[in-house]
């Protein structure tokens, strides 16, 4: 069977796919198509020299959803909630981006005021009906939102996810009404507390939805039309696979799934390395993601801002984003001081050695000077243009007074201390001490800063995988079948209901089994999960614990609390002594196991590697020779002293003076950074050589 | 990049950003830890909190970015009072200083600061400080909000800066005084270990990067950070032109006597250096709404930062060149035991619109026009019965809806973001549902022809709150009588209102905007109506397809209000009739004479003497 990955990020569109009984892999890169990404995906498999016929499964990571939302560029949609609240969703939390910022504007709704309509009826916060739907007002509001034109509509009433019988009951009337149009209830896509950010959730799902529908059917379309007949899985947001059916009823769930692949495979190729704590490191042009992997499962998160605060708010593998990348632009402030960043070239017009008209300095150019990038990259398909940067550069350090070398070291360093921050935030929040990680490098320009990043953070250990520069596609092959059900249950330890907990669970049970045999899945091989989100009374950080068994009975609930504050005192390193845990919400989470693409041990490779190549590097204000290696020739058990270089195609690996390198049996490559610590302590004290 | 910006750094600029963002991201760790572990609501799903990072003479070095802009303002006053009183040789590893004390830096009671003494090899190099907002700290009124509060006393438990640590040992004695005077001791205590873990959090970070770069380079670095602030503000205030400004503006009320408080303002601006003189305010009140000193510093410090460019770094080197003096004995300058509680929540903010307002002939590009002027904090409290036993369980309900803001050269006004000294989140009406005794019956945006301009002022919100079981409650706003200003041509905004609806009863009368402990019996409505913000420019200039936009998104009530305040005429389908609207335009035009803004208190207007002319410009 031919398995094949696609992940279309910002800029390239990536491909990785493998045969499982020839072992043959194949892996392309190629420009994302924005308006229509079915035409990257189709040119990327072709590009790896394969046809859609020939595959038997093509997984799929897309950011059709989340372009929408960033260019506004979705469905003309509705939002019905109830009578007193339409306003909820521009009111939003009333913060402000910063203190001090009056340049700032407040995002504008996904949906305009005269489309936000009002139905009277209420729930109260237990679920009780105080006043029924008034059907009538709920007809005439549909028949204003079609006569305006909506695509789609969302339907967010108070306190719905206690009780979404007014909102089931909305979706029958939209149904007679409007038969077209596409609905999205919230008591179906985050039946969570908090009207804002469920609103916000279900209006983005209901936003995205006509668009999505569009861009599946037109991948499948033309997939179809040059032969192929395996099956299409998408990626979620949450790390794992759907129908692309359910993808179109519920299309938040694709939402930031490229970044999720990526950890992903940085998870599982880590674990076959024997790791099970890393930090994923993915260095890109415009921003570097972090994410947070522990005993080889990474975190998820409740939500995700898509712009400053809009919260889509589904389960989402936790990945930071720092507006540091390759592309992260120089620059001198008013007060004489150095900044890289967050202002990028990006891929247009790209950095000053690009050629491509860019003319402000960037972290790449700064890389390529210092000459840890080599003239040429992509195999040699784009030669890079030192002098160019080496000009821009210079032309910094004469308005800071500085020597040229000084200058493009301090860019580098400025860039890997940005990005070390935005690292110890991450395990901050987790609780976990980056002491005690690796780092798992990939992305272009991941292996080019990892080794100093990690030493700046004390992390003895970097492992940059193979073909790091596709790794996320390869992720979409790592992954299973998966359909989250949550809805909120709010009681403190001494007020839970058995009965009610374990109606609740067996209502998300029954949802998501259906959800899975209305996709085809097979029922027999579905593993469940029955998790609670728990947190202490007047806390709003909730941890996931899974009951231990079920039904829930009253010792499984005290073992489960006991979970609960065991996971809370190892995340946050103190414990309440008087705190009251209560639940907030429950969920089920059902995964049906998919086929896992694994490395095979790394058998090729020279006895005795040669270097194919040796440049000067300015490192610490000495120059080094440093001798660069192809990465194929290393064969497993490999070890090589720093400073050297290794290029493999769209990727370049930087191991520093003092560090170590191992080739690992899976072809992985292990910088041991901390030889170099003492190095990276050292002061610069002004008049000091540089 | 002038010669004169740039002195030459003792240290390299690559160490000193590295020490910079070194010294941000303890901010960012210490809040993180108390958002992490904090108990009570407005803590951790209001995000009342904020962090500095201090040197040893208590000056401020960096600030979490996200934080609450007066808390970080007034910190350093209050680290600076801890070593008046005890002296840095009386500070030793492990203490641990808790302080409230609005005379001691302190911003208003509830406002609790925690901070920590660094030290490094035996020496004292700096602090680490979190301010939060704690729910009650006792006091006349639940909640330690009484805006009918004449003395400091009645506002809650007084702290001056004291240890709650020492050498790592709780000074017990000290903190069962805290926990005895409050009404929810158990969130007190919670609160407080959540910032004592925030401080030691930062204090691990403080260490590490004495560690990695050593205590001469910090120090040298903390100095650079200073002077790098400093070299930043002055070249902002050297393009303010030269002359005076001055501006007026009031408070409603006293807060007891009902009698209205005005604040005057000048400011003199020559070369890099700026001065805020109050002088020609009210001498202090009995009311609560007299400023502490402190909170009227930081007032002009966070203006400063607004009207110049927010992404100058803050330490406190961004202050060298802004003075700020008003007479002892004012309404911004109290003397103890006057009543302070509304200084900040409702003086603060004036204080601030009125110093960015003042510059305006000078920067017109930069300045705002009045936002909602309150922090507008309401408290609902009572005794239920909870749990599965049903016994009686005290409750308090911290309110705060956040309005309008005003228009900008290049924007309309914010609709209901939070005042200009906060920088919290409101809270939703289900988790006040599940939390509290509360229903809300609406909750939406509060429109109106009010504060129209070039660009408008943002819009209000209404919140109607039912209560489902007897209780009382308390209020505090300002800007319910004298509106928020228009700027520049613009008109005033809409006042701050609060109404109840009596059970039985289907009319709203209105509630006093500073009384405490009001009963309220179940099935009563309490409205609270937050203010439009004041207009920018002249409303016949703006955009015509702006105007058609807000009457069809119900901004504007109808075609006849564009007409009337806008001179725009809108056909059937809602479209701009061009030629109607430049004539109607034309005809208010020459009707009116010079642009007329709709106000009350023409007065309200910024006044330049420019340093070189003769003449004064409005």
């Amino acid at each position: 069977m031919l398995y094949a990955g696609v992940d279309v990020g910002g800029t390239f569109t990536d491909l990785f796919a493998y045969d499982d009984e020839s072992g043959e892999t194949f892996a392309a890169k190629v420009p994302t198509t924005v308006d229509n990404q079915a035409v990257g995906v189709l040119s990327c498999i072709a590009a790896a020299g394969l046809e859609p016929a020939r595959l038997d499964v093509l997984s799929h990571g897309t950011t059709t959803g989340l372009n929408a939302l960033i260019e506004r560029k979705g469905a003309i949609c509705g939002l019905l909630t109830t009578e007193g609240f339409r306003d909820v969703l521009e009111i939003m939390r009333t913060d402000r981006r910063s203190g001090y910022d009056l340049r700032w504007r407040k995002p504008q709704p996904f949906v305009p005021r005269h489309l936000r309509l009002e139905v009277p009826e209420r729930v109260l916060a237990d679920g009780t009906v105080e006043r029924p739907l008034d059907e009538n007002a709920a007809r005439t509001a549909i028949r204003r939102l079609v006569a305006d034109g909506v695509e789609s509509i969302a339907v967010c009433l108070l306190h719905a996810y206690a009780n979404p019988v007014h909102e089931r009951r909305l979706l029958e009337l939209i149904r007679e009404e409007a038969p077209d149009v596409a609905v999205s209830l919230s008591s179906d896509v985050n039946a969570e507390l908090r009207e804002f950010e469920r609103t916000n959730t279900v209006v983005i799902d209901a936003y995205i939805k006509p668009v999505m529908v569009r861009y599946i059917r037109r991948l499948a379309e033309r997939l179809e039309a040059d032969g192929f007949t395996g099956r299409l899985l998408l990626m979620q947001g949450s790390g794992g696979m759907v129908t692309p059916d359910r993808a179109c009823e519920k299309p938040i769930v694709t939402l930031s799934s490229g970044p999720a692949a990526g950890a992903i495979a940085a998870a599982t190729i880590a674990q076959a390395a024997g790791v099970g704590d890393i930090v994923t490191f993915d260095v890109g042009g415009t921003s570097t993601d972090v994410a947070l992997v522990h005993d080889g499962e990474p975190y998820l998160d409740g939500q995700k801002q898509v712009e400053w605060g809009l919260p889509a708010r589904v389960p989402m593998i936790d990945v930071a984003s720092v507006g540091a990348g390759g592309g992260s632009i120089g620059w001198v402030d008013e007060g004489g001081l150095l900044k890289m960043g967050p202002r990028s070239a990006g891929s247009t017009p790209g950095p000053v050695c690009y050629g491509k008209g860019g003319s402000e300095p960037t972290l790449s150019d700064a890389l390529l000077v210092k000459g840890i990038l080599g003239p040429s990259i992509a195999d040699g398909a784009l030669e890079l243009d030192v002098d160019a940067a080496r000009e821009q550069i210079g032309a910094l350090a004469e308005r800071l007074d500085l020597p040229l070398e000084r200058v493009v070291s301090g860019m580098v360093e400025i860039a890997q201390a940005n990005m070390a921050n935005a690292v110890r935030s991450v395990s901050i929040w987790k609780g976990l001490d980056p002491r005690d990680l690796t780092l798992v490098a990939f992305g272009g320009a991941g292996g080019m800063v990892a080794g100093p990043v990690a030493a700046m953070l004390d992390i003895p250990t970097v492992l940059v995988p193979p073909v790091p520069g596709n790794s996320c596609a390869m992720g979409t092959l790592m992954t299973d079948y998966q359909e989250d059900t949550a809805v909120a249950y709010l009681a403190r330890a001494d007020d839970v209901d058995l009965d009610t907990v374990n109606r609740q669970l067996a209502m998300l049970r029954d949802q998501a089994l259906a959800a899975l045999s209305q996709h085809g899945m097979p029922a027999d091989a579905v593993e469940l999960a029955e998790l609670a989100d728990i947190r202490y009374h007047g806390q709003i950080h909730e941890l996931q614990v899974p009951f231990e068994a079920h039904p829930v009975t009253g010792d499984v609930l005290a073992a489960t609390f006991q979970a609960f504050e065991e996971a809370y005192e190892e995340t946050y390193t103190i414990r309440l002594a008087n705190g009251l845990p209560e639940i907030v919400s429950l969920r089920v989470r059902a995964r049906v196991r998919l086929p896992h693409y694994a490395i095979p041990d790394h058998r090729d490779g020279h006895d005795t590697p040669e270097p194919t190549a040796a440049r000067e590097v300015i490192h610490d204000g000495e120059t080094f020779l440093v001798d660069v290696y192809e990465r194929a020739h290393l064969k497993a058990g490999t070890t090589l002293d720093g400073p050297v270089i290794l290029e493999e195609p769209g990727s370049t690996v930087w191991v520093a003076p003092g560090m170590g390198l191992e080739v690992d049996r899976l072809g992985n490559l292990i910088i041991h950074t901390l030889a170099s610590a003492d190095a990276m302590r050292r002061p610069a004290l002004a008049g000091e050589e540089v | 990049m002038t010669t004169d910006t740039v002195a030459t750094p003792k240290l390299d600029v690559v160490t000193l950003e590295v020490l910079r963002n070194g010294f941000i991201q303890i901010c960012e760790e210490v809040t993180i830890t108390m958002l992490k572990t904090a108990h009570s609501v407005i803590f951790n799903e209001g995000k009342d909190l904020s962090t500095g990072v201090f040197d040893r003479d208590g000056r401020l070095i960096a600030q979490d970015m996200q934080g609450c802009p007066i808390h970080i303002a007034a910190m350093p006053q209050a680290v600076k009072a801890g070593i008046e009183r005890y002296g840095v040789d009386a500070m030793y590893p492990g203490d641990v200083f808790l302080v409230n004390d609005s005379y001691a830096g302190g911003t208003h009671l509830p406002d609790v600061t925690v901070f920590a003494p660094v030290f490094w090899e035996g020496e004292l190099v700096g602090f680490i400080g979190n301010r939060g907002h704690h729910t009650d700290v006792g006091g006349m009124a639940p909640g330690s909000m009484p805006g009918d509060a004449t003395e400091m006393y009645q506002e809650g438990l007084i702290v001056p800066p004291v240890k709650i640590y020492e050498r790592g040992r709780p000074c017990r004695d000290t903190l069962s005084i805290i926990y005895a005077n409050v009404r929810l001791p158990r969130n007190t205590e919670g609160d407080i270990a959540a910032q004592r873990a925030g401080v030691q959090t930062g204090m691990r970070r403080f260490h590490s990067l004495l560690e990695r770069y050593g205590l001469d380079v910090v120090r040298a670095g903390i100095d650079e950070i200073i002077g790098y602030s400093d070299r930043q503000m002055r070249s902002e205030v050297a393009r303010i032109p030269d002359g005076t400004y001055t501006f007026v503006d009031y408070m409603d009320t006293d807060g007891l006597t009902g009698r209205r408080v005005t604040i005057a303002l000048t400011v003199r601006k020559q070369g890099s250096e700026i001065t805020f003189d109050f002088a020609g305010s009210d001498p202090q009140v009995q009311g609560a709404v007299n400023c502490p000193f402190s909170v009227t510093v930081a007032s002009v410090w966070i203006a400063m930062l607004m009207v110049t460019n927010p992404d100058i770094h803050p330490s406190e080197g961004a202050f060298t060149s802004v003075h700020v003096t008003a007479p002892p004995g004012t309404v911004v300058n109290p003397r103890p035991p006057a009543s302070t509680v509304s200084g900040l929540t409702e003086t603060c903010n004036r204080l601030i619109d009125m110093c960015i307002a003042a510059l305006a002939p000078g920067c017109p590009d930069r300045v705002v026009a009045g936002e909602l002027g309150t922090c507008n904090v309401h408290t609902l409290g009572g005794v239920r019965s909870a749990g599965p036993a049903g016994s009686p369980e005290p409750w308090v309900a911290i309110l705060n809806p956040k309005g309008g803001w005003g228009g900008m050269a290049d924007r309309d006004g914010w609709t209901c973001i939070q005042d200009p000294l906060s920088n919290c989140r409101n809270q939703p009406c289900e988790a006040l549902e599940h939390s509290f005794p509360l229903r809300v019956r609406r909750f939406s945006l509060r429109t109106g022809v009010e504060g129209a301009g070039r660009h408008r002022g943002g819009f209000g919100l209404v919140r109607d709150i039912e209560v489902t079981s007897d209780c009382v409650i308390s209020t505090c706003l300002d800007r319910a009588r004298i509106p928020p200003f228009g700027l520049l041509g613009g008109d005033d905004g809409a006042v701050n209102a609060m109404h109840v609806k009596r059970a039985g009863s289907d009319a709203f009368e209105p509630l006093p905007p500073r009384e405490s402990n009001m009963a309220l019996r179940a099935g009563d409505v309490v409205r609270i109506e937050t203010a439009i913000g004041g207009g920018f420019g002249d409303p016949l200039e703006r955009d015509p397809r702006l105007v058609a936009e807000d009457v069809r998104e119900g901004y504007l009530p109808d075609a006849a209000a564009a007409r009337e305040v806008y001179g725009v005429v809108l056909d059937d389908a809602g479209e701009v009739d061009e030629a109607a609207t430049d004539a109607l335009r034309a005809q208010l035009c020459s009707a009116r004479g010079e642009v007329r803004p709709r106000t009350d208190f023409p007065e309200r207007a910024p006044v330049f003497v420019p340093a070189t002319g003769t003449g004064a410009t409005r």
